[in-house]
């Protein structure tokens, strides 16, 4: 069974904190999860960061001397010509005789709607940012798990992951503690039970375009 | 005494053109005929920051048949939000570029502030001087996309008095501010003066939630 990731901390001020509270003991919190996940079969899961210029300090403290490494294979290839870009770490790695973590951490690309495509993440892990949340919106069948970043001016994150919660379209982190809470606990795969209250109406709009484009 | 008089004077010369633009706007150049939906020649974009440029690549992404005819011009503070536009529309040609000044960087003093303003007004109006062809003369359908940060109110203000003193009205040159979706509830500060000061022709937040609120504004939804 594959299960896919996807997590951003977003481009203009990158939100760290997402990365740390993730990682930050996975093997007890994280993984343990992923495991639990599917208890029958061999479980496959892969795991795409966004972290911004940092990415490389992330995955040096998070991913790379506390793993072993595994055998490469296609499907983490076939993602990182996807990001094409240079600034991109990835590790194949095996918890367990049951779970395989294919991990790939990386700066910024200009293909993130091509990525998504390609992954389609069952659960994607992003910053309160609009674009973020919209680029998610995308995606069929997806968890959106969305985490405010409260130090930004005004916390002006909060406004629209908590309109977009009321929408049923994502679960709302009012800020890392809740996020951390969220990991330990398991609830991170779980879907919103509210998914799709109120339906979200997006995409071209001719009304728009006659009355306020056209003259 | 003097120069109370020059400025009383000037403000009445100020209100006399007002006038005059009104009258001629209204009433002699009422024009019988219905000119609806036709795509704009001129389509001037500002692009902000971050969300703000996000927000307007996805408009003009969505809109691209209806803009892609016309005479683009855009309007960038930052060199990413210009790479972000060059990279998603490789094809547009036929389009110019100008850098303005940041009008309020996040969290500056009120002196930074101030100074950073004025430095903005005078860029517009240089980028305004050396392509007047473009921004003053030959207004038939001339759109104005604005999204965004602290530069907009001074955007808006200058092309509301291109407008006056080309006595051109809103079928000639359309000022549309379309708000933040980031903004559920309350209008952000840019979009409150421009609200309440009337900057712009076309007012839109994107939850129509928010028109209980702001009755001048309109939404036609999500727009991003």
């Amino acid at each position: 069974m594959e299960y896919n990731v996807y997590v951003t901390v977003g481009a203009t001020i990158p939100f760290d904190g997402i990365v740390d509270t993730l990682f930050d003991q996975c093997e007890e919190n994280l993984f343990k999860h992923f495991t639990k996940l599917n208890e029958k079969e061999r479980i496959i899961v892969n795991l795409v960061v966004q972290c911004g210029s940092t990415y490389e300090q992330l995955f040096n403290k998070y991913i790379k001397n506390n793993f072993e490494e595994n055998r490469e294979n296609n499907r983490i290839n076939e993602l990182i010509r996807i990001l094409n870009t240079n600034d991109c770490r990835n590790k194949s790695i095996s918890i367990n005789d049951k779970l395989d973590v294919n991990v790939i951490f990386f700066n910024l690309s200009t293909n993130i709607s091509k990525l998504l495509t390609s992954l389609s993440p069952n659960l994607v892990i992003t910053h309160a940012g609009t674009g973020s949340l919209l680029d998610a919106m995308n995606i069929k069948n997806v968890k959106i798990l969305t985490v405010v970043n409260t130090s930004l001016m005004n916390n002006h994150q909060l406004e629209i992951a908590e309109k977009f919660e009321e929408y049923g379209v994502v679960t709302c982190c009012k800020d890392l503690l809740e996020f951390k809470e969220e990991i330990q606990g398991g609830t991170i795969f779980t879907k919103n039970i509210q998914c799709g209250k109120k339906e979200i109406i997006r995409g071209f709009n001719k009304k728009f375009n006659d009355d306020i484009l056209l003259f | 005494m003097v120069s109370n008089f020059w400025c009383i004077l000037l403000i009445l010369l100020f209100i006399a053109i007002f006038l005059l633009n009104v009258l001629f706007v209204k009433v002699i150049l009422q024009d019988p005929s219905n000119h609806q939906s036709q795509q704009p020649q001129k389509v001037v974009v500002f692009l902000g920051s971050g969300g703000h440029t996000g927000e307007m690549l996805k408009i003009i992404h969505t809109y691209k048949e209806t803009l892609k005819h016309s005479s683009i011009v855009i309007l960038y503070s930052e060199e990413n939000s210009l790479a972000r536009f060059k990279l998603q529309f490789p094809d547009i040609k036929n389009v110019k570029y100008y850098m303005i000044g940041k009008a309020r960087e996040v969290g500056s003093g009120k002196f930074s502030s101030i100074k950073s303003i004025v430095y903005t007004l005078l860029s517009i109006i240089d980028i305004i001087i050396k392509d007047v062809n473009y921004f003053v003369i030959d207004h038939k359908r001339t759109l104005i996309l604005l999204n965004g940060p602290g530069s907009c109110v001074i955007l808006s203000m200058i092309f509301q008095i291109i407008k006056l003193i080309t006595l051109k009205d809103y079928k000639h040159v359309k000022i549309v501010y379309v708000e933040s979706l980031a903004r559920c509830n309350k209008l952000s500060m840019t979009g409150l003066i421009i609200y309440y000061m009337k900057l712009a022709d076309e007012f839109l937040v994107q939850w129509p939630e928010m028109l209980k609120s702001y009755p001048y504004a309109k939404s036609y939804g999500i727009l991003v």
